[in-house]
């Protein structure tokens, strides 16, 4: 070999090594680009991460700062009741005190008078006070004194005084007077707008505590009232609404994480999701109200202890001057319960809210007396009495709310795959594929895995090497250099040597494109075997759905029957409604 | 904090409910249940006019309001799901379960489907009202 021939063979090794580095070079900054491209979407997704975490701390901040917000103020609240209306709780004990000193006649008429006559003084404005003054009075035997009292303590609040003279009437067992005065209570309202003490009025018929008499006069003028507010159907729609929003209280929290499967590959799950829990408030209605329906109410076993119950009642729970701030302290209350979450709060007090409306039509005393005895103030048995006479809008409620998701089930559910993949820095996009669950599972299986295998022969094809384009540029090299061999005969072993060394260099790149190509079939593979066994877990999750649906939606029928057995379950038969209210046979049943 | 925001009820809705809606929701009697049970009998033409006729005229006087007509599963078995009565075009319709339904009887599919009620009667407003097997009906 010559020197000169020595050197080329040099250079063209020195070339050779070059390229191989520059080859290899190649290849690490294209594994590199693609580590990049993998952690750009690790940091990615850990961005998303800590965007959600931050926004879930925001708000647990907002949320708990609204709780804490409200705690102080249910405090302060609770201290401007006690500063403006705490002397009134004292005029209520002593006028619990004084009924007992009646019965036991252990106090003497001075001091009965002197306490009277104090807060008669101390609580100006307030209608308790002229009405203990009467009761002592009544008790001395004072008529004089005694009329000017009741008719102060009437001209004050003619509602709770009517009220209360019959039912402290009624207490001592004169039945004919506390009878008078409940006729002249009932006689001065207007069903469509009452007072909020009107609900003692329903607690004295479920606790039978004006007697046969009193029950039927009563319950007489209340028949009247419904058939008088019922012949205006907007009224009745109201307690529809009503009772529909109760309902909805009842309706399940969100399934999803029952049916992960479902919930990735069906775009019908969020309507299924809501169906399902709707469904879900029938059994929840069924615990509620069946345990109503059939218990027995205990009554207490003297008639003075179930007036007195009465009585505290209507002297502390319906002081339309408190109303206000229970208002706010009612509000503030649902905000902590909800842990600051005011929309909550506010859904919850939408309806809850209507309990502290100083006036009502009867039906909403009802209804509210059902819905929220609580803020009534009412007892159990009032509560059940009152659930019963709203049986039929409850039934209807019921009945709109039954019909209205199960009109949301959507008639076919579909599985959908449609997915991006990056594979070793190039994009692969799985075209959409929809498919119903009413076809039969190996049907759709195959017809996935078809879908798979068309989407990806093309790309797997695509990555293959390609020898012709990558064929050109060394051809020509070596062409020209073989016609340059013509001229000089070293040129000719010069083109063997770049023809070989080029050729090596293709080789291997068709090696890594091949193992490249491998990978990709091995992933899209994979893929597929994934998505067709979450279309098959989706299938069997949709069996699990369909059952419980089922199993839920079948229980509206036993709702009904709950009503129904309600509707005969809720009336006024205490133990006191065979009583009759004489001296001497004022107590036991 | 000003979280009371219940819209005001009573009295001023009275515009948006007919005045016979209470009459609308008085259960539907044994009788015209078992009229809408006798249209998907196979009757022929003038007869199913003639029952047509007496449905309308009994929806008429008894709830103050017609149907456009009844949607309720179909017995016939297969491929036939559920069908429409059209109490207007005197017109029994069987769908199998791919076959579309015209509007506004297509909602009434899923109801029918849970298998809780007879049937369900079809508004032209687009309303819906599912009478149960004890007749009492949702409206």
């Amino acid at each position: 070999m010559t020197d000169p021939d020595r050197q080329l063979h040099h250079k063209v090794d020195a070339v050779q090594q070059l390229v191989l580095r520059l080859e290899e070079g190649v290849g690490q900054v294209s594994l590199q680009v693609a580590g990049v491209g993998q952690r750009t979407e690790e940091v990615n997704s850990q961005l998303q991460l800590l965007a959600r975490s931050f926004e879930e701390y925001v708000l647990k901040a907002e949320r708990t700062a609204n709780a804490q917000r409200a705690e102080t103020r249910i405090g302060v609240i609770e201290a401007q009741i006690e500063h403006r209306f705490g002397h009134y709780k004292v005029v209520r004990r002593v006028a619990r005190g004084m009924l007992q000193g009646f019965d036991v006649g252990l106090v003497s008429d001075e001091t009965l008078r002197d306490v009277g006559e104090q807060l008669m003084v101390e609580t100006p404005g307030y209608w308790l006070a002229p009405v203990l003054v009467a009761l002592q009075a009544w008790l001395a035997d004072d008529q004089a004194t005694c009329e000017r009292a009741v008719q102060e303590a009437f001209h004050r609040s003619p509602g709770r005084t009517s009220l209360f003279m019959a039912l402290i009437l009624r207490r001592q067992g004169r039945g004919e007077s506390s009878l008078r005065w409940l006729r002249h209570y009932l006689a001065a309202l207007d069903p469509s707008d009452l007072g909020r003490e009107f609900a003692v009025i329903l607690e004295s018929v479920s606790q039978g505590a004006f007697g046969p008499a009193g029950i039927e006069m009563v319950q007489e003028r209340l028949d009247q009232w419904r058939a008088q507010l019922l012949s205006d159907p907007a009224r009745e729609q109201a307690q529809i609404q009503r009772w529909r929003s109760e309902l909805e209280k009842y309706v399940g929290p969100p399934v999803a994480d029952r049916y992960p499967r479902l919930v990735a590959v069906s775009p019908q799950w969020p309507q299924m999701d809501r169906v399902l829990s709707r469904a879900a408030a029938h059994e929840a209605l069924i615990n509620r109200y069946s345990a109503m329906a059939v218990e027995e109410p205990a009554a207490r076993a003297r008639i003075e202890d179930q007036v007195d119950d009465i009585l505290d009642l209507l002297v502390t729970g319906f002081d339309e001057e408190e109303l206000p701030l229970s208002r706010d302290l009612a509000e503030n209350h649902a905000i902590v319960k909800h842990g600051g979450d005011l929309a909550a709060a506010r859904r919850d007090l939408d309806t809850d809210l209507l309990a502290l409306d100083k006036r009502h039509d009867y039906l909403t005393t009802q209804s509210e007396s059902a819905l929220n005895p609580d803020k009534l103030g009412v007892s159990r048995a009032t509560q059940r009495m009152a659930v019963s006479s709203c049986h039929e809008w409850f039934a209807q409620a019921h009945a709109q709310y039954s019909r209205d998701y199960r009109t949301e089930l959507p008639a076919d559910v579909e599985a959908v795959f449609e997915s991006d993949h990056n594979l070793a820095g190039v994009a692969f996009r799985l075209p959409r594929w929809t498919g119903s669950f009413t076809r039969p599972i190996e049907a759709l299986e195959r017809s996935l895995a078809e879908h798979w295998d068309r989407a990806g022969r093309p790309f797997v094809d695509s990555l293959a090497y390609n020898w012709q384009r990558n064929l050109i540029a060394p051809g020509a090299v070596v062409l020209v250099l073989l016609l340059c061999g013509f001229a000089q005969p070293i040129m000719l072993v010069a083109a063997l040597l770049v023809g070989a060394v080029w050729g090596g260099v293709l080789w291997y790149q068709a090696q890594n494109q091949a193992a490249v190509q491998q990978q990709a079939r091995d992933f899209l593979e994979r893929a597929k075997v994934d998505s067709i066994q979450q279309l098959r877990g989706g299938a069997a999750e949709l069996a699990d759905w369909t059952t419980a649906f089922r199993q839920a939606d079948g229980r509206e029928a036993a709702v009904r029957a709950v009503v129904a057995d309600l509707a005969t379950a809720g009336s006024p038969a205490t133990p006191y409604e065979r009583r009759v209210a004489h001296a001497g046979t004022r107590t036991g049943a | 904090m000003g979280l009371d925001a219940r819209p005001a009820v009573a009295g001023q809705d009275q515009k948006r409910f007919t005045p016979v809606r209470r009459q609308l929701r008085k259960p539907r009697h044994a009788g015209l249940v078992e009229a809408v049970h006798r249209l998907d009998a196979g009757l022929d033409t003038a007869t199913r006019a003639q029952l047509d006729g007496w449905i309308r005229a009994e929806y008429e006087s008894e709830f103050g309001d017609v149907p456009l007509g009844m949607f309720a599963l179909c017995h016939l078995g297969p491929p036939y799901i559920d069908h429409r009565l059209d109490l207007f075009q005197s017109i029994v319709e069987h769908y199998a379960p791919a076959d579309p339904v015209p509007e506004p009887f297509a909602r009434a599919r899923m109801l029918v489907r849970t298998g809780a009620y007879d049937f369900v009667e079809v508004y032209a407003s687009g309303e819906l009202r599912p009478v149960l097997h004890d007749g009492s009906v949702a409206a």
